[in-house]
């Protein structure tokens, strides 16, 4: 479903990512690992269809990414960086607004129970909160049924309870065939949450672990080893 | 128009909405002014008592609140949509660049050319009507002078809104609400001044001035839109 071949990008002088390759299978969550800096939203960002790559290709549902960057945007539900809203309006009306933009239909009640808005609908999202702006984010990702989902270290800001609640929900969708590219600082609930996880050093991914096989690992294992790489280690 | 309808609905009205009548108050108030002044004020100020220079300064004065007013309303509703982290939620949608960025350009220009049109006539209407009660100038409120109006009030509607999207585009070279204000205030204070000189002349003359400088800032803001077109639509997201 998502497919990085080779993607290099430079700002000016500066190479965020150099010949940087990921697939990511349907119904796969894929995570992102990195320092800060390390390149994980450029690359989110290159999938979904805002930077051009400078060389390489992003393939999204079959399609070069940059040049169809309204059309795979049907397919698409993202979180990437802040998450941003219409002030002036409430969290229903930004989620209407967003499902005539992308000319669907839904159950915008529903998706706000999901998330664990329930009852607020009607508040203006300029009296949010951080945790409740990015639940209201996540709704917003989901709202549409997207095949892929592209968030960019979505638990920020929410509580332990609120993150378990995503995780479970991001972890079903995957399940239902939803394709998930994930970044996150969070070791543990990548850890329980991923299929694989990528670790993005240098403008490259250094390593890809199969989450299948760390599971049945000691506790922590995962933790080590993918820290030691972060700190410019080997195993 | 489903877009119209949506990037309608996006916008906080209300404000814009008081500007605006703050605006139209301030128009009629110039009008009622220059109508309602004494002989020897008037000719102080050597302007003579009639309607040719009351239309002409009035419309000036719409013509500068309203490119300022669209200017603002430009800064707000698509320029800081294109330079903040709005452009994120923008480019998720599934709705082509040049086809959103053109709608949001639509409503704006609308909205500014149709204020500055709907306060000159009402600000002229209103005038008209008082002469017809307390017959302040020498001569009367008749055909000539309601056509006048009519093709002041329409050439000054649309150089205003030409002229905000003239400065949103350097708001969009500059990535800059402020850049955006300031380049309409210094586009505006000469461009008003100029043409309330130029539009004292009498009849055919002032008409034809007005009549070029539609045409230029008609020109020079198709240009323009082509550039902010072409601009978002090869937009990065940095």
């Amino acid at each position: 479903m998502i497919e990085v071949k080779r993607i290099t990008k430079q700002y000016g002088n500066t190479t965020v990512l150099e010949e940087c390759s990921l697939t990511v299978e349907k119904g796969e969550i894929y995570a992102l690992v990195g320092v800060n800096g390390a390149g994980k939203t450029t690359l989110q960002k290159l999938a979904a269809g805002f930077l051009e790559p400078t060389s390489g290709r992003v393939y999204v549902h079959g399609m070069p990414a940059w040049e169809n960057k309204e059309e795979i945007q049907r397919y698409l539900g993202s979180l990437i960086e802040v998450p941003v809203f219409y002030e002036h309006l409430t969290a229903e009306e930004n989620l209407n607004l967003h499902l005539e933009y992308m000319g669907v239909q839904a159950d915008v009640g529903k998706i706000l129970g999901t998330v664990g808005l329930e009852g607020i609908g009607s508040k203006p999202v300029s009296a949010f909160s951080l945790g409740m702006r990015q639940r209201l984010a996540i709704a917003r990702a989901l709202l549409h049924r997207p095949e892929i989902l592209i968030l960019d270290e979505p638990f920020n800001g929410l509580d332990p309870v609120a993150a378990d609640e995503m995780k479970r929900v991001l972890m079903k969708s995957a399940g239902d065939g939803m394709t998930i590219l994930i970044s996150s600082h969070i070791l543990g609930d990548i850890a329980q949450m991923a299929d694989t996880v990528g670790i993005i050093a240098g403008g490259k991914i250094q390593k890809e672990f199969s989450m299948k096989e760390y599971r049945e690992k000691e506790a922590g294992e995962f933790e080590r080893e993918v820290l030691q790489i972060m700190k410019g280690g080997t195993i | 128009m489903r877009l119209f309808h949506l990037e309608w609905k996006k916008i906080n009205k209300r404000p814009y909405l008081y500007a605006a009548l703050g605006m139209a108050a301030f128009s009629l108030f110039v009008a009622m002014l220059f109508m309602l002044m004494p002989k020897e004020e008037m000719e102080l100020s050597q302007i003579d008592p009639v309607w040719g220079n009351i239309t002409t300064l009035v419309s000036c004065v719409t013509f500068a609140e309203f490119a300022v007013f669209g200017a603002v309303l430009n800064a707000r509703t698509v320029l800081e949509d294109y330079i903040g982290k709005q452009v994120l939620l923008l480019f998720s949608y599934p709705i082509r660049r040049e086809e959103l960025i053109r709608t949001k350009m639509a409503i704006t220009w609308g909205l500014t050319a149709g204020g500055a049109l709907v306060t000159n006539l009402a600000a002229m209407l209103a005038a008209a009507v008082v002469s017809f009660i307390f017959r302040p100038l020498e001569t009367g409120f008749g055909v000539n002078e309601a056509l006048a109006v009519l093709l002041y009030s329409a050439g000054m509607a649309v150089m205003a809104g030409n002229i905000a999207l003239i400065s949103l585009w350097f708001g969009f070279w500059k990535s800059s609400v402020v850049t955006e204000i300031v380049s309409s205030l210094i586009i505006i204070i000469p461009l008003a001044n100029m043409l309330s000189a130029s539009l004292f002349s009498s009849g055919l003359q002032g008409y034809l001035f007005l009549l070029a400088a539609v045409g230029a800032t008609l020109a020079v803001s198709a240009v323009i839109t082509m550039k902010i077109i072409h601009r978002v639509k090869n937009m990065e997201v940095k």
